[in-house]
């Protein structure tokens, strides 16, 4: 017995994590293979062609905050994204560069110094990219995050809803 | 204190200006807070990109998809258009690897996708004969909440037979 139409977005949504997730890359396997890695490889061929764009008031706003001597952390939904991420934050257009801090790439379970073109500016201030560990989510990562911060400040945590809500879950307890 | 905020580009501006103008000194003293930001969606419109990139790497694995007598054939530009409104309003979802997304392409395009019948029929079940049907909800479970009451009752009219076969149960 087979659907006569696509899947909704409702449907999708509701069954993803639960079902979908899991069923989608033995139901269309590659030669009977696992399907990701070939996807992953033409990701990556791809990508290197484009660049993600980032709006210019968000990017003033972040200026203003990393020097207003808060910590920032810019959280990314997998590895892969890493190098378009440095790319948009580091230059614009005209390749200039419009992130006024140094960047460090931070995997919550070690902590790797990469910056830009290997200069580190000690007169800017830092902030840290992190991505998920393997088989963790975005969720996962800003609990990490949050248990391990040493100051007694505020945090801001800025994401989409399925991580907020994990993320509230986790931290503070399911709805009543 | 956790403040949480949906990720919107004029949410976000708003709230790291007012971070810094409003919630630096509590008690006189400067405090230090921590910003957690979404690169996607907060700083980087790229819901759009991504689904486009997603719909060009399945391409790339799955040729077929370009098939002009498939129903959803990518070859047709309506088609991508229609596909990439419906990966961006699927962009909340938790991929873990971008990957997923060319699988959920996959997904999008086909039409005879043979897990939706237990979908549906979990649905129905949950609704019409929960008592006899809970090996099929523990199999497969469902939020309610999700699909809406009016859409159950469009897959029964399209899937009266598997009603039947719901509410007799195992």
């Amino acid at each position: 017995m087979r659907s006569s139409r696509p899947l909704t977005v409702g449907e999708i949504s509701a069954n993803w994590e639960e079902t979908l997730k899991d069923t989608l890359s033995i139901r269309y396997n590659v030669d009977g293979k696992d399907p990701l890695p070939v996807i992953c490889k033409h990701m990556n061929d791809i990508k290197s062609l484009d660049a993600f764009s980032i709006s210019v008031s968000t990017l003033d706003s972040l200026n203003e905050c990393i020097h207003g001597d808060h910590d920032v952390y810019i959280l990314l939904k997998s590895k892969l994204d890493y190098y378009s991420a440095l790319n948009a934050l580091m230059s614009n257009n005209r390749n200039e560069l419009v992130l006024n801090a140094n960047i460090r790439y931070m995997n919550t379970d070690k902590v790797k110094d990469m910056y830009l073109n290997g200069c580190f500016d000690t007169t800017l201030p830092t902030i840290k990219v992190a991505h998920p560990k393997d088989n963790d989510t975005p969720a996962d990562s800003v609990c990490d995050i949050i248990r391990d911060l040493k100051n007694e400040g505020d945090v801001f945590l800025i994401s989409d809803y399925s991580t907020l809500a994990a993320t509230k879950e986790v931290l503070i307890g399911p709805d009543r | 204190m956790f403040i949480f905020s949906h990720a919107i580009t004029v949410l976000s501006s708003f709230l790291l200006v007012h971070a810094i103008q409003g919630f630096n000194t509590v008690t006189g003293t400067p405090k230090r807070d921590t910003f957690i930001i979404s690169f996607d969606g907060v700083l980087a419109s790229n819901a759009e990109d991504k689904a486009k990139m997603a719909i060009e790497a399945a391409i790339f694995t799955w040729p077929g998809l370009l098939e002009d007598d498939r129903t959803y054939s990518l070859l047709h530009p309506d088609n991508r258009c229609w596909l990439t409104n419906k990966m961006r309003a699927l962009s909340h979802l938790n991929y873990g690897q971008d990957s997923y997304r060319s699988l959920l392409v996959r997904l999008l395009v086909e039409v005879n996708f043979p897990s939706f019948v237990f979908i549906v029929f979990s649905c129905i079940s949950k609704y019409y004969s929960p008592r006899n049907n809970y090996w099929i909800i523990n199999r497969v479970p469902v939020r309610q909440e999700s699909m809406p009451r009016s859409s159950i009752l469009d897959q029964i009219l399209l899937h009266h037979h598997l009603v039947m076969m719901a509410v007799q149960g195992p």
